[in-house]
């Protein structure tokens, strides 16, 4: 039944709940879970972007800290000769080569006067020695096609007066490899005597770049103040390439300007692709301190966010195992808020079915549902109690209709003892009847029940009334027929009003009636012969003016309405009716006068009646005339 | 249809073959060298392609590119007669033909100056006069030839550094001006990180002073008694540097082979910027179909600077000096 044309739901309560509440709870938790790991993993990065970072400025330290080693044996001497100047070649040769024994870290080692200043005569004085594959080596730099003051080892930090680390070139006619060159001049009175230099070799830095601790993946590498490679993962970068050239050559502006930031001695993290791998890294880049080159770590992305992928596996862990905890507490719950409600849905379904004495047990009190379970029951209380109380006032309705039926049987039994004038007029006026006495022409009859006396003595009291009733029913209709109105029933005895337009007609009412109920009563006698002593029934009738009408009497027990005719008329007829003897039927004067010509009469002459002062003619009636 | 497609196909093998086979199975290939003025790079990648595609070949020629470097003067190895032809500028040219080397113009490739001097925009240098007395590295012999002609001009005096292959004293500001060739140095310093708006350049061709650079050279008598092969060599030449600017990734690999098998510090991308200049230095003015022309005004110009700074006691005449190998007969 879908009231009001709502669409039904499609889902039940239970599923609905969970349904609801799992994916609010799940929302929730998603967007808790998002903004946690978004922070959690910016955090991881941050922190892995620092680590990083500490680990290029950390390694930019060592390698400074390295290349100090091969600069500072150059400088010393350098300041040592600035003092002692070079006495001869000899001594060169073999300052440097000492001081080239006693650091293996340098490759080489070269000290080169100005043109002319060690004589006038010798522009170029110079010697050089080397760890040549065949062991330490010691040459004179100058030759035809090695100029070394043109050379930018010499010629830079000459021109600079101070020291220089040199960009990465091939020493070729000299150290035979690639390497870069610290050249510390000597300086006496602003003007430069010459310069010693330290070679590194960039195969061995190169090696020790990628000795490195580098995260898992990642590699590290050196580029100059110029952007150049002096050790890479490739080798083939050192010498060709700059971190310039590449942006160039791949055409990514964006590696240029990284590169403007490394050879300007900045540090950072950045990400980016790698242009030697292709794949997207994280590089962190330090200044190398005292040399002006640029330090940088890659490690992959991946390595970066491992941390972050194992958070996210946790919390992804997490949130589901708490997602299902939180699916089956949300399971219970719904379950105990849907149980009662279920329960009470039964209930009021066998309420409905008519089954009052039903009651939803087993729900805990003190909840809403608890007080929707109490409340049921107390309706179903209520309810039985009502539909009790219905059956009580029912029970009464149909008594109540019982007894309208019954009265309504009496009405029509006992209108037939309501007199036809007092009907008359009341169908007249039926809701105020006038019922007023009323000077009216009549004929009264009295009848009596000869020897009622005597026979109440031989008969029990019941008997008696079966008589009386066996009679007197035997003659009613006879009564109304005639149009007659029993007005009095006064034990053995009727007084019966007969009314009618034309005088004579009621007199001949009267008279026929009298005949009818001597006739009824001998029949009456016939049938009751053996049985019971026969009965007589005497009848007396007059006819005249009377005053015809309700009379009140007021009593104790209340009002009582009499329809009577009352006078001289009616007094008369008693009368006359108690002069009649062994059933006859006396008539007086003026309703003799009026039936005289239907009916046999027989005067047994003048007659003196009780309060009467003249003594009245009263007759007989013997039989309807013979027509 | 069929049978004439396959004749076409067949007669079109055969001049192939013929063409391939002709000069070897008669061995008449003749071998002739050049004289680079430098190391193997795009500033060649003509006559690299013109080897490459068997330009040479096809013209009769076995020719053997030989590169430069320092130390090696191409004048004076053609003078020697050790190689058949050399690349020189033509103001080099000029004074060793004056120094009574018989040496002719075969072609002249490079028609605009590509010499400049290059500054720091933070050294308050905005023009050339503010280099008075400051130190500027200079390029020895003909390199400098341009730049003291200005300055005399202008009348400044400049701390004169010689100046080598690097623009490392520049960089590390051990010289307050270098000189730059606008396809080589000037992209070296982009290429150190360098922007382009953090120099200022001073372009010689701007100043008066343009100064035709490479050119090919042979002796006078080689000229004389092997004129075919001088005309052979500069054209075949020539296509081969018309087919370098049309097809110039092809011309980049044949510079890169040489670049990677002589083992040079150099890139793809800084070949590549130098091809392109190349192309616009060796079209000024002349465009693809006059490449080679030396032009009269250009000569006279050269030959007035030089006996102004004194590097030629008078001018070069073009009648002895310019022999068209470039025209085609």
């Amino acid at each position: 039944m879908t009231s009001e044309g709502l669409k039904p739901r499609w889902l039940r309560l239970r599923a609905r709940f969970v349904i609801f509440v799992l994916s609010g709870v799940a929302l929730v938790a998603t967007a808790m879970a998002v903004v946690s790991h978004q922070e959690a993993s910016q955090a991881l990065l941050d922190s892995s972007q620092e680590h990083l970072l500490a680990l290029a400025n950390s390694q930019a330290s060592e390698l400074a800290r390295r290349l100090e080693k091969v600069s500072a044996p150059a400088r010393d001497l350098a300041v040592t000769l600035e003092v002692v100047g070079v006495a001869s070649e000899t001594m060169a040769n073999q300052l440097i080569s000492q001081s080239l024994v006693a650091n293996p870290r340098v490759y080489g080692m070269a000290l080169a006067l100005a043109p002319y200043s060690f004589s006038p005569d010798q522009r170029a004085f110079s010697s050089y020695a080397f760890r040549s594959p065949q062991g330490l080596k010691i040459m004179d730099l100058n030759s035809p096609v090695y100029d070394y003051p043109s050379q930018n080892w010499y010629l830079v930090p000459a021109l600079l007066g101070r020291p220089v680390w040199s960009e990465p070139y091939y020493d070729e006619g000299a150290g035979n490899i690639l390497m870069t060159t610290y050249s510390a001049p000597m300086v006496k009175d602003g003007k430069v005597l010459g310069v010693i230099t330290a070679d590194v070799d960039l195969g061995n830095l190169g090696r020790e770049v990628r000795s490195l601790t580098v995260t898992q993946g990642g590699y590290a590498f050196l580029i100059t103040r110029q952007g150049n490679f002096l050790a890479s993962p490739k080798d083939e970068l050192v010498m060709r390439q700059s971190i310039f050239s590449l942006a160039e050559e791949l055409n990514r502006p964006g590696l240029r300007q990284l590169g403007r930031r490394m050879v300007r001695g900045a540090s950072g993290v950045i990400r980016l692709n790698d242009p030697l791998t292709k794949k997207d890294v994280w590089l962190a880049y330090a200044p190398v301190k005292g040399v002006g080159w640029s330090f940088g770590v890659v490690a992959p992305e991946e390595a970066v966010l491992a941390p972050v992928a194992d958070l996210t596996r946790h919390q992804l862990y997490f949130a589901l195992s708490g997602l299902t905890i939180m699916g089956i507490v949300v399971l219970l719950m719904v379950v105990g808020l849907t149980k009662p409600v279920k329960m009470l849905t039964s209930g009021a379904k066998r309420l409905a079915s008519g089954d009052l004495l039903t009651r939803v047990t087993g729900i805990r009190p003190g909840d809403e549902v608890g007080e929707l379970a109490h409340t049921f029951n107390t309706m179903a209380t209520d309810l039985h109690a009502h539909v009790e109380e219905l059956k009580r006032k029912k029970q009464q309705l149909e008594d109540s209709l019982h007894r309208i039926v019954l009265l309504e049987n009496i009405e029509t039994t006992l209108s037939k003892f309501v007199p036809a004038s007092v009907k008359a007029r009341i169908d007249e006026a039926p809701e105020a009847p006038d019922l007023n006495k009323r000077e009216t022409d009549v004929s009264v009859l009295f009848l009596d029940v000869a020897g009622y006396t005597k026979m109440s003595e031989q008969v029990t009291g019941e008997d008696m009334n079966f008589l009386i009733e066996r009679y007197f029913s035997s003659f009613l209709d006879d009564i109304y027929q005639n149009h007659g109105d029993i007005n009095e029933t006064a034990g053995d005895g009727l007084m019966i009003i007969f009314q009618d337009d034309d005088p004579v007609q009621h007199a001949v009412n009267a008279v026929n009636t009298a005949l009818a109920v001597g006739r009824k009563v001998a029949k009456v006698n016939q049938e009751l012969a053996g049985r019971f002593q026969p009965v007589s029934i005497n009848i007396g009738v007059n006819s005249g003016t009377a005053l015809v009408g309700s009379s009140r009497f007021e009593g104790l027990a209340g009002t009582r309405w009499t329809f009577t005719a009352s006078g001289s008329v009616t007094n008369n007829a008693a009368r006359i009716g108690a002069l009649a003897t062994e059933g006859r039927i006396y008539i007086g004067p003026e309703t003799a006068k009026r039936v005289g010509d239907r009916f046999d009469l027989e005067s047994i002459g003048p007659q003196r009646l009780k309060n009467v002062a003249e003594a009245i003619e009263v007759f007989q009636v013997l039989g309807a005339k013979e027509a | 249809m069929r049978l004439l497609g396959k004749l076409k196909y067949a007669s079109a093998m055969l001049v192939v073959c013929a063409l391939l086979l002709a000069p070897a199975t008669a061995g008449a290939l003749t071998k002739v060298s050049l004289q680079l003025q430098w190391v193997h790079q795009a500033q060649f990648a003509g006559f690299y392609l013109a080897q490459d595609l068997g330009l040479y070949r096809q013209a009769g020629l076995e020719v053997e590119i030989r590169p430069g470097g320092p130390g090696i003067d191409p004048l004076s190895e053609l003078a020697t007669l050790r190689c058949d032809f050399a690349m020189s500028w033509l103001s080099e040219a000029l004074v060793m033909r004056s120094k009574g080397v018989d040496l002719v113009n075969l072609a002249q490739l490079i028609q605009r100056s590509a010499l400049m001097l290059v500054v720091f925009n933070d050294r308050g240098i905005s023009q050339i006069k503010d280099l008075d007395g400051r130190k500027v590295g200079l390029w020895r012999r003909q390199f400098a030839v341009p730049p003291r002609a200005l300055f005399a001009k202008l009348g400044i005096r400049v701390d004169e550094v010689s100046q080598n292959v690097s623009m490392a004293p520049f960089l590390q500001r051990a010289v307050e001006a270098a000189t730059a060739m606008f396809y080589n140095e000037y992209h070296q310093l982009y290429q150190a990180g360098v922007d382009r708006d953090e120099i200022t350049v001073f372009d010689f061709a701007e100043h008066g002073l343009n100064f035709p650079e490479d050119g090919v050279y042979t002796m006078e008598d080689t000229w004389r008694e092997r004129r075919q092969v001088c005309q052979a060599f500069v054209q075949a030449s020539l296509e081969g540097w018309r087919r370098a600017f049309i097809d110039q990734e092809r011309a980049l690999a044949s510079v890169m082979k040489r670049v990677n098998e002589a083992n040079l510090a150099s890139n793809l991308a800084h070949q590549r910027w130098m091809l392109k200049s190349m192309q616009q230095l060796y079209t000024h003015r002349v465009g693809t179909a006059l490449m080679g022309q030396l032009s009269p005004y250009d000569l006279r110009q050269v030959n007035r600077v030089l006996v102004e700074q004194g590097f030629i006691p008078e001018p070069i005449e073009a009648k002895d000096f310019v022999a068209e190998a470039w025209r085609q007969p």
